[in-house]
């Protein structure tokens, strides 16, 4: 079934009308997601949401200006409104002519379970499921929350050079958060599980994912809190990929290397990191968090060397940055939706597997800190400086896993950690989440190897003994 | 699509069976953005939606859709009848009853795109002269929006009102001897002229070039000096504790102890749903009941906790207006609206002078990292060393640590220099020893 509805003789309209009032490009994108989203809280289905979100953009690029005019009226007449307000707005004379495109073919996601062929009952008895697996774990559980998500969204590019693509991207994903109290202690567990995937990710993980969770919640009740100071910090490949992403990946996007808003600006074919980094971004992998066939801008999605054995290779760009920049585009041109222009975004970035045995990595450890499981992040790219949340780590004393501590904040400086890299492990480990730029959100899946870091900032507790 | 069309599909759904609650929003927003005093973008948005929560005996659905006509509203209100039926049955749940509330219809100023253009290039160009380091202002913005909300129930709630917002910020880029860095400047007002675009240059500028040179501190614990900015930021985890839901949900550190002290005697939080020209001010919550000042926290003791309509139902009391929707697409749960630490009496040179040794701090990393429910926070910092009275030089690549509970029994002074940001604001607070980790 064709959602949209559009010729490409209507595309060509639309776009030629955008044109009509000046401007060197347009680009149409058009929208239409389901999504069917699953709460349990307080041991009940406490809310079950549904609904219908669909819109267009047009944008017009001139020169250095670009202009972007949003609407959720899909007709073709809604369409053509929007069109002449930019070219409106934008008022020059110069006409571009818009080139021809191909035939439309549907680009589609292959999944398992499809979630529209699952029943809701089906979902909701999933999620009931990994609520009394977690619940069931210990008598010091006092919350749970189960939350599924799956989403239907059809995408439609067209761009007046010609570029046309149709994509339907079916993701589902899976979370659990477990509270546990003890006494006057409290500590919580997360998990989560998705990808451009059906159901199957939900039924095949829930159940491990709520024990998890649970476990986490009610063992972190008894660890130590994380000390305080600098120490050699060993990242399980378990523990995902959080610390790439902020160490390195948001500084190779394209836009802020143009505007200077990074500290690895003008590094290309230089040596940034040790010999024995080497990350990719591949937005082609397929089922990961991060994947799409096209980018929001109809590039075909590729897989990208940004670091190559410690040797800065290639920027994440869009089309407009990659103008800009005098470089390729990488099909890493993404939006949050159809209310965002395209902007540069990872997609799955990765550390590649070295050669190191994980085992060894810790073992040859004297005294640091073993990260099993990490959270959230966020950088400042202009000076390097980046974070990441450790939701579960452990004290490594004379290369054994010594006591559990709690969570903390890690801080390093992007460039400074990436050749601190001392040794890679042969694993890889992967984790997902929703990374914010811009005001937008979009779905990426970040990876490491076991990696162990000749020193980082822990922002722990400092003893009152030791005053 | 009118109020009185959401009335009459409203008052139809007990005839499928089920109580309703039509939610319509309509937004119109515009942005700009200049660089090197040249319109850089221009982004212009209409958005639009209806979102139905229905109750079906003890059970709540809900249903949204983008698509606004009445075929649209009357499809998505099956659909949360729909929703409604596997839900769980809790006979808490309820819609708040017969409010008729009619505001304001606020329009935007009258100010032409040149103007709005040039107040933009104006924030630009006082950034960029602000000192020789800055390099560049890598944009200077400008917009404004309408939202247009219309709510009726079958229980007699109708309302309809549109709030305006003008907002701008300035990012500034800074170097010196190789190092670069970055200054974030943002305001979010209901009434154009209160935008202060030279104001907005200056403290972008400012922040990128005071951080020149800054490096790490050794660990040690020390008193800090928490900037006006970075104390409505942490308010904005805290503010969750505050909840009835969370409360209700188990979540909050501060159950069970309303009667007693839970902060320093000097600490005062408000939630002013009424509060003149406040972001989230509003003539009803997005459920229809009338906000309010809710006074939460009373010279450090816990007053109570602000609520919507079901956790006033659960926990017999009454909706305190704060009833919240993330959008359109969101049903409603329970947030603050305007909430804010009250000032106190400190200026902030006042406590920089009284510090022996200390920390200003002027902005935090991974804020939403901390964890409102066990009130642990470790964060990413920058700011500036204090000896003697005197701020000595810029601070970066350490963290602050603790439990937010401690942090607030260990504040001093609180000043008297309360700004909003956004719904969030607050004063410069003195805190004593937390934990910093550095070299």
């Amino acid at each position: 079934m064709d959602i949209f509805g559009l010729s490409n003789e209507e595309i060509k309209q639309i776009l030629t009308t955008a044109l009509a009032g000046g401007g060197d490009f347009a680009d149409l994108y058009l929208e239409y997601k389901e999504v069917t989203g699953v709460v349990c809280e307080e041991d009940r289905i406490e809310n079950i949401t549904t609904g219908v979100d669909q819109g267009a953009g047009i944008r017009l690029i001139e020169e250095d200006r670009s202009l972007y005019i949003q609407t959720n009226d899909l007709s073709l007449d809604g369409l053509l409104k929007a069109a002449r307000d930019i070219a409106l707005a934008n008022g020059k004379q110069k006409q571009t002519e818009v080139k021809e495109f191909s035939p439309q073919k549907l680009q589609s996601t292959q999944v398992k379970e499809d979630p529209k062929t699952v029943p809701i009952s089906e979902k909701t008895a999933v999620v009931m499921a990994a609520n009394n697996v977690a619940r069931s774990y210990s008598e010091k559980v006092v919350q749970v929350t189960v939350s599924y998500v799956d989403t239907k969204k059809d995408i439609l590019v067209a761009n007046s050079e010609g570029a046309l693509s149709k994509e339907e991207r079916i993701s589902t994903r899976f979370s659990i958060n477990v509270v546990a109290r003890d006494k006057d202690v409290v500590q919580t567990g997360f998990e989560s599980q998705g990808g451009i995937l059906g159901f199957e990710v939900a039924r095949e993980n829930a159940d491990k994912l709520a024990r998890t969770a649970a476990k986490r919640a009610v063992k972190m009740l008894s660890a130590k809190p994380a000390p305080a100071g600098k120490m050699p910090v060993v990242m399980s490949s378990e523990a995902g990929g959080t610390m790439v992403h902020e160490a390195c990946g948001h500084g190779l996007e394209g836009d802020l290397i143009y505007h200077g808003m990074s500290v690895y600006a003008g590094k290309l074919n230089q040596v940034v990191a040790s010999k024995k980094v080497t990350v990719i971004d591949d937005a082609t992998m397929n089922g990961r968090y991060g994947y799409f066939a096209y980018d929001d801008e109809g590039t075909p999605a590729e897989k990208t060397v940004l670091i190559e054995n410690g040797v800065l290779k290639q920027y994440m760009t869009d089309l407009y940055y990659a103008k800009k920049l005098g470089l390729r585009p990488t099909g890493n041109g993404r939006r949050e939706s159809y209310s965002y222009k395209p902007i540069p975004r990872m997609s799955t970035t990765y550390i590649a597997p070295g050669e190191d045995d994980p085992t060894e990595i810790i073992n040859s450890t004297q005294k640091g800190l073993l990260v099993t499981r990490m959270g959230g992040g966020q950088v400042n790219t202009t000076n390097g400086d980046f974070v990441f949340d450790v939701a579960e780590g452990y004290l490594i004393e004379n290369g054994e896993l010594g006591s559990l501590v709690r969570g903390a904040t890690l801080i390093g400086n992007g460039p400074q950690v990436l050749n601190d890299i001392e040794m890679v492990g042969h694993d890889l480990g992967f984790s997902l989440g929703t990374c914010g730029k811009d005001g937008q959100g979009v779905p990426v899946a970040d990876a490491q190897p076991t990696i162990k870091i000749k020193s980082l900032t822990i922002g722990g507790l400092i003893e009152e003994e030791e005053k | 699509m009118k109020l009185t069309d959401l009335k009459e599909v409203a008052l139809k759904a007990p005839q499928l069976g089920a109580k309703a609650e039509i939610f319509v929003m309509r937004g119109q927003s515009t942005e700009l953005i200049v660089s090197n005093q040249k319109l850089e973008s221009l982004d212009k948005k209409s958005t639009q939606g209806v979102g139905v929560r229905t109750l079906v005996g003890e059970r709540m659905g809900f249903a949204f859709s983008t698509e606004l006509s009445l075929d649209s509203v009357k499809k998505t209100l099956n659909q949360s009848i729909e929703n409604a039926k596997v839900t769980a049955p809790d006979k808490y749940n309820i819609l708040p009853s017969a409010n008729m509330a009619l505001g304001d219809r606020e329009t935007l100023a009258e100010v032409s795109f040149e103007e709005k253009l040039a107040q933009a290039m104006l924030a630009e160009k006082v950034a960029k002269k602000y000192d020789p380091r800055i390099i560049k202002v890598q944009r200077s913005a400008y917009g404004d929006s309408l939202a247009e909300i219309m709510i009726a129930s079958s229980e007699g709630v109708l309302a309809e009102y549109t709030s305006s917002f003008y907002h701008a910020y300035v990012l500034s880029l800074a170097e010196e001897d190789g190092q670069r860095e970055e200054g974030y400047a943002f305001d979010v007002v209901r009434k154009f002229n209160k935008l202060n675009f030279r104001n907005l240059g200056e403290e972008a500028a400012d922040k990128a070039v005071s951080m020149l040179g800054a490096r790490p501190i050794v660990s040690e614990k020390l008193p800090l000096i928490l900037d006006r900015e970075v104390v409505a930021n942490i308010l904005g985890v805290l503010a969750d504790i505050l909840s009835a839901k969370a409360v209700i949900k188990k979540k909050s550190l501060f159950a069970d102890r309303v009667g007693q002290k839970v902060a320093s005697p000097l600490i005062t939080i408000i939630d002013d749903g009424t509060m003149e020209d406040g972001i989230a001010t509003a003539i009803v919550d997005d459920e229809g009941v009338p906000m309010q000042r809710t006074v939460l926290v009373d010279s450090g003791v816990l007053l109570g906790f602000y609520h919507n309509s079901y956790t006033a139902n659960r926990l017999q009391t009454a909706s305190t207006g704060n009833g919240v929707k993330a959008g359109v697409k969101a049903t409603v749960s329970c947030g603050p609206t305007n909430i804010y630490f009250q000032p106190g009496l400190a200026s902030k040179e006042d406590m920089i002078d009284s510090l022996r040794r200390g920390l200003l701090i002027n902005n935090v990393m991974g804020l939403h990292t901390a964890n409102p429910i066990s009130g642990d926070f470790s964060l990413g910092a920058s700011g500036f060393l204090i000896e003697n009275g005197k701020l000595v030089r810029p601070v970066r690549g350490i963290t602050i640590a603790g439990n937010l509970l401690d942090l607030l029994s260990k504040v001093t002074r609180v000043g008297s220099d309360l700004r909003m940001y956004g719904s969030t604001g607050a004063p410069t607070l003195l805190v004593d020893g937390i934990s910093v980790s550095g070299e």
